[in-house]
C-alpha cells in the first residue's frame, strides 16, 4: 500500500470513528460500558494519528514513547475516574 | 591568516578544522526545537486533563448534565476540521517528499483554509453558548470547558500563523525533497495540536 493510500484511509477511519463515538455517546447514561467504548475509540484515534500522520514509527524512542503515552492518558483516566471516582474525590478533598 | 593560533598551528600548517556542524538526528521529525515546544504543550494539557478528571470525580452529576447543554454539532464540526486540516498537511509532506513542491503548496493552502474553520466555528459556538447562559461563570463544568477549549484555541491560532509562514516558504522555494525539515517540524506541531483536540472532544461533547 502506498504512503498516500495509507494517509487517505487513516483520514477516513478517523472521521468514521468520530461519527461512531458521537452516535454511541448521544443520550447515553454514564455507565461503565459507554465509558469503555468512548475510551477505546479515543485511544484508537490517537494511536492512528500518532503512527500515520505524525509518522513516529521510526522516530527517536523518547519522542515515540512520550507521545504514545500522552495519547493514552485521557482514555485511561476516563476508565479510572469512572471506576474509582469516589475514591479519587476523597483523596483530593482538602 | 592562519597565524592566529601559533601554538596549535605552526607556521606553514593549516589550522585544525572547526568542529563539524551539529549532526542532524534523522530520528527526530523536523528539529529538536519544535519538540521542546511540543513537549511543553503536552505537559500543559496533561496537567489540565488531570484537573478536569479530579473535578469530574468530585462533581459527576454536573459533568453528566453539562455535556448535554453544549452544542454537540459544533464539537463534531471542529473535530472534522482539525482532522481534515491535519490530513492535508500530511499530504503536503508526502508531496514534498516526492519532489512536488507545487502540489505541496496546494495541500498547504487547503490545510490553512480548512483550519480557519476552527476559530470561525468557535465564534459561532460561543455565541450559541452565551445565548443559553453558558458564559463560564456557572458551574465547574463550564469553567473546565472554557479553560481547556480556549487554551486549545490559542494553540490552533499559533498553528495557523505558523502554517501561513510555511506556505510562504513553500511558495518561495524554501523547501525541497532533500531538505524540508521546517515543513516536517510544523506538521509535527499541527498533528499534536490535532491529537490534543481528539482528547478534549470526548470529555465535553461525548462522554455522558
Amino acid at each position: 500500500m502506498t504512503a498516500v493510500r495509507v494517509i487517505d484511509l487513516t483520514w477516513i477511519a478517523l472521521i468514521g470513528l468520530t461519527v461512531l463515538g458521537v452516535a454511541l455517546g448521544e443520550g447515553a447514561s454514564p455507565d461503565l460500558a459507554i465509558s469503555l467504548v468512548v475510551a477505546t475509540i479515543t485511544a484508537i484515534k490517537g494511536r492512528l494519528l500518532i503512527d500515520r500522520f505524525l509518522e513516529l514509527g521510526g522516530a527517536h524512542p523518547g519522542i515515540r514513547r512520550t507521545v504514545r503515552t500522552f495519547g493514552l492518558l485521557v482514555p485511561v483516566l476516563i476508565v479510572i475516574v469512572h471506576l474509582f471516582g469516589d475514591r479519587i474525590a476523597s483523596l483530593t478533598t482538602l | 591568516m592562519w597565524t592566529l593560533s601559533p601554538v596549535l598551528s605552526p607556521p606553514g600548517e593549516l589550522a585544525p578544522e572547526p568542529p563539524a556542524a551539529e549532526q542532524i538526528d534523522p530520528r527526530i521529525p523536523g528539529n529538536k526545537a519544535i519538540w521542546v515546544g511540543i513537549f511543553a504543550e503536552m505537559t500543559e494539557f496533561a496537567l489540565m486533563f488531570l484537573v478536569y478528571f479530579v473535578a469530574r470525580a468530585h462533581h459527576p452529576e454536573t459533568f453528566h448534565l453539562g455535556a448535554g447543554r453544549l452544542w454537540t454539532l459544533a464539537g463534531v464540526v471542529n473535530t472534522l476540521v482539525m482532522l481534515t486540516s491535519s490530513f492535508l498537511v500530511a499530504r503536503a509532506v508526502l508531496a514534498m517528499r516526492a519532489d512536488h513542491a507545487d502540489r505541496a503548496l496546494v495541500w498547504l493552502i487547503g490545510a490553512f483554509l480548512t483550519g480557519l474553520g476552527y476559530p470561525l466555528m468557535k465564534v459561532l459556538e460561543v455565541r450559541w453558548n452565551l445565548a443559553r447562559g453558558l458564559d463560564g461563570r456557572g458551574d465547574v463544568f463550564q469553567l473546565a470547558y472554557y479553560y481547556l477549549t480556549f487554551n486549545h484555541l490559542v494553540h490552533v491560532s499559533w498553528g495557523l500563523l505558523g502554517l501561513a509562514w510555511i506556505i510562504a516558504r513553500t511558495a518561495t522555494g524554501g523547501y525541497s525533497a532533500s531538505d524540508h525539515r521546517g515543513l516536517v517540524a510544523f506538521a509535527s506541531y499541527w498533528h499534536t495540536t490535532d491529537l490534543i483536540w481528539l482528547m478534549i472532544f470526548p470529555l465535553f461533547y461525548v462522554l455522558p
